[in-house]
């Protein structure tokens, strides 16, 4: 192959058992990358319109980056791709851990998966071959157990990676995930229950193929000098002292632009939960399910998710593959689990302040519960703090709830609410499809509580902080992600280093500028969606992108990679091209983009009267008609214009049986 | 196979950054990483966790993006 990439992928039908090879001609490649640009092309190709997500005809896609096993960084990536059953339109999820140039290993840049099987089955696949093989015995099991079992069964002389469900994606729940690496999940989209529903418990890969790029010595010459800023550790402050930068954040009238290296420093010590007491003070973290202020969880109870007590209960960091940062960690643990991946921030504070939960040892009990049922925290957190709202309200009552006391920050309850969400027992199986299903089954005005886009719940961002969040949650493609852009991202992409037409944020700004909806904001989100493209194209992780453009030599290590000799701004005309294949794959599927965007507490309509973002709201609705202009979109309703590119590739694809 | 005087891969800490591609790499996964970090130094680096099933291909050491791999006799 010598390019980076395979040129091949495989389709499996598990209704039929047919397995076949697809070539994929290059300008499939060059017009929308490997990884989620080429899962976007398959999947608008081959998903008939209507096509239920839980039915034979939605095709579920396991990518691998074009970077991936290249000798680039940061390029451990691998995204599951399908339409959601949790929004109804485009699905994709991505993860870290080893799996990803497992993929690339077999021979693939990527599995797509077709059909339902009739009994629970695993795929096994190994070097341009593939085999379906029973899995009745690992039905009902969590995923560390079918992981540790599908490890030792398939191993011959290497390692196999092995990507599986646990009991939520079996149970369909419409926010599970996928996991790999005892732990690691992709989450989002609900892509776990697509995999359920086909009855597809597993993936084993178990190949040995070399991954070549074009120029190796080049990788490796852009590689040393890119590790030079990721290596970059100097000693750092308490993680006590966080809080304390947050609360200072909070009161300055002005901001300066974030420059990403003072968060990768931040990463290398702690991890996510770095940002944990700092997002709290500041307003960025949505507390009491977004009605509530920093006030409601302030230093006194959020002391108990310092990063430190994260740190120090870490064993030894996690790299996912081909990461110099290292930002996960293995902690110990005390309880039914001896140890669990390290408890991210959006997980510590979906289950923490989201629900005024103080007790860490439930959070890194819930996470590896989680995690091993396959389960999305976000998700779960969200729908948690949902109900507790309802209860308060009166929607629903002890009869509903089983007996549980939903009350703010109890423990017990937050815990045995979340049990029988996994088990789909009691009141868990009406929350189990995510706080939108739920809300149109309690009825009652309900669905006034539900904080999420087009049916995700929404993240540990607050877009009344930064409003750059929101604009992503409600008018991508995949609506209700974090990891897209915001106003802050933007300033840590240093996009502008590279594409000197792009705006350079100022230095130093006052707040009350972040509010203001103008042409500048929207390149800079237009700028953010397309670069996250690229980066989801490549298998690049979002904190190696926030090294800044002008550190990660994310360009230069494709050309090296493929041959290619493209510019920085024909890269970003290809992510140009990926969001419009995605937004045009959701009209395809009949949802109306307007229907992404999320209640009036997530804007500030009306405005807090206290805490952080006291005051503030967003004006949400001109900026989506910004972004949505600036990809040519139609700025009424978000709908590609029938003209804006052509979809598929005109070369003809060879397909073999294999 | 015999062993003797073949190349196995040594490891430089000061260059490593345990971004774990040769784990990866190695076709007989005969390079692990360390179970645990200390205070000063917590990340889990690679390391030739069984060299009986080393086969002396130079993957790891070819595919490493920060030369801390080096192939030298045993």
């Amino acid at each position: 192959m010598d390019k980076g990439y395979t040129g091949k992928i495989l389709n499996v039908n598990l209704s039929t058992g047919d397995i076949s090879e697809e070539s994929i001609p290059d300008g499939v490649y060059e017009r929308f990358l490997a990884g989620m640009g080429l899962g976007a092309y398959i999947l608008h190709r081959d998903i008939p319109a209507n096509a239920d997500p839980l039915g034979p005809e939605n095709i579920l896609g396991f990518v691998a980056g074009i970077l991936t096993g290249t000798g680039s960084l940061f390029t451990g990536r691998w995204t599951v791709v399908g339409k959601s059953p949790l929004t109804g339109g485009w699905g994709d999820a991505n993860c870290g851990g080893m799996l990803a140039p497992a993929i690339k290993r077999c021979g693939y840049d990527g599995i797509f998966i077709k059909g339902c099987s009739d009994t629970p089955v695993y795929l096994e696949i190994k070097n341009g071959k593939a085999a379906i093989h029973a899995a009745d015995d690992l039905w009902g099991k969590d995923a560390v157990e079918t992981e540790v079992i599908l490890t030792e069964r398939c191993r011959k002389k290497k390692i196999p990676r092995v990507a599986c469900i646990g009991p939520a994606g079996e149970n369909r729940s419409l926010i599970s995930g996928i996991c790999t690496d005892k732990g690691r999940i992709a989450a989002r989209s609900g892509l776990g229950a697509v995999m359920g529903a086909k009855k597809l418990k597993a993936l084993v890969f178990t190949g040995t193929r070399k991954i070549t790029p074009q120029d190796r010595e080049e990788m490796h010459r852009l590689s040393r000098k890119c590790n030079r800023w990721a290596s970059l550790q100097i000693p750092f402050v308490s993680g006590s002292m966080m809080g304390k930068i947050g609360a200072l954040m909070r009161m300055l009238p002005t901001q300066m632009a974030m420059d990403g290296m003072l968060f990768k420093i931040m990463l290398g010590k702690w991890g996510t939960t770095s940002m944990n007491q700092m997002s709290v003070e500041m307003g960025d973290s949505p507390i009491k399910n977004w009605k509530g202020t920093n006030k409601d969880f302030d230093a006194n109870r959020s002391r108990t998710v310092d990063p430190d007590i994260f740190r120090q209960c870490e064993i030894v960091k996690y790299h996912c593959y081909s990461c110099p940062i290292g930002c996960g960690g293995i902690c110990a643990t005390s309880g039914k689990f001896s140890e669990t991946h390290k408890p991210e921030y959006e997980t510590v504070l979906a289950l923490g302040g989201l629900c005024l939960n103080e007790d860490a040892d439930s959070i890194f009990y819930l996470n590896e519960l989680l995690n091993r049922a396959g389960m999305d925290s976000i998700s779960a957190g969200g729908t948690v703090a949902f109900a507790i709202e309802c209860f308060e309200k009166g929607l629903i009552t002890k009869d509903d709830t089983d007996g549980l006391e939903l009350s703010w920050g109890n423990t017990d309850a937050i815990v045995a609410l979340i049990e029988k969400m996994i088990r789909r027992d009691g009141i868990g199986d009406l929350l189990a499809d995510g706080s939108k299903a739920a809300a149109r089954k309690i009825g009652k005005g309900a669905q006034h509580y539900a904080i999420h886009a087009g049916g995700q719940e929404l993240p540990m961002h607050d877009g009344r902080c930064d409003p750059g969040y929101v604009v992503h949650y409600a008018a991508e493609p995949s609506p209700g992600k974090h990891t897209v852009g915001a106003q802050m991202y933007y300033e840590m992409y240093r996009l502008w280093k590279k594409i000197k037409s792009l705006p350079k944020p100022d230095m130093v700004y006052f707040k009350g500028r972040k509010y203001v909806a103008d042409e500048a904001k929207a390149i800079s989100s237009a700028a953010c969606s397309k670069y996250m493209n690229v980066l989801n194209g490549t298998g690049t992780c979002i904190f190696g992108a926030f090294l800044g453009a002008d550190r990660l030599p994310l360009f230069d290590w494709i050309n090296a990679a493929t041959g290619w000799k493209k510019t920085p701004e024909e890269y970003l005309a290809i992510g140009d091209a990926v969001q419009t294949l995605r937004q045009s794959f959701n009209i395809k599927h009949g949802i109306d983009p307007r229907q992404n965007i999320p209640g009036p507490r997530v804007t500030g309509q009306p405005a807090l009267s206290t805490g952080a973002n006291k005051g503030r709201s967003v004006d949400l609705e001109t900026m989506i008609r910004d972004y949505w202009q600036q990809f040519g979109w139609d700025p009424s309703n978000g709908h590609p214009r029938p003209d804006i590119l052509p979809l598929t590739v005109d070369s003809p694809t060879d397909r073999t049986q294999v | 196979m015999n062993k003797e005087n073949r190349p196995i891969p040594a490891f430089i800490r000061k260059k490593c950054m345990a971004c774990k591609i040769c784990v990866d790499d190695c076709p007989v996964s005969c390079i692990g990483v360390e179970a645990s970090g200390t205070a000063k130094d917590p990340h889990g680096y690679p390391f030739l966790e069984d060299e009986a099933q080393c086969i002396h291909c130079g993957q790891c050491a070819e595919n490493c993006p920060v030369a801390a791999i080096q192939m030298a006799a045993a």
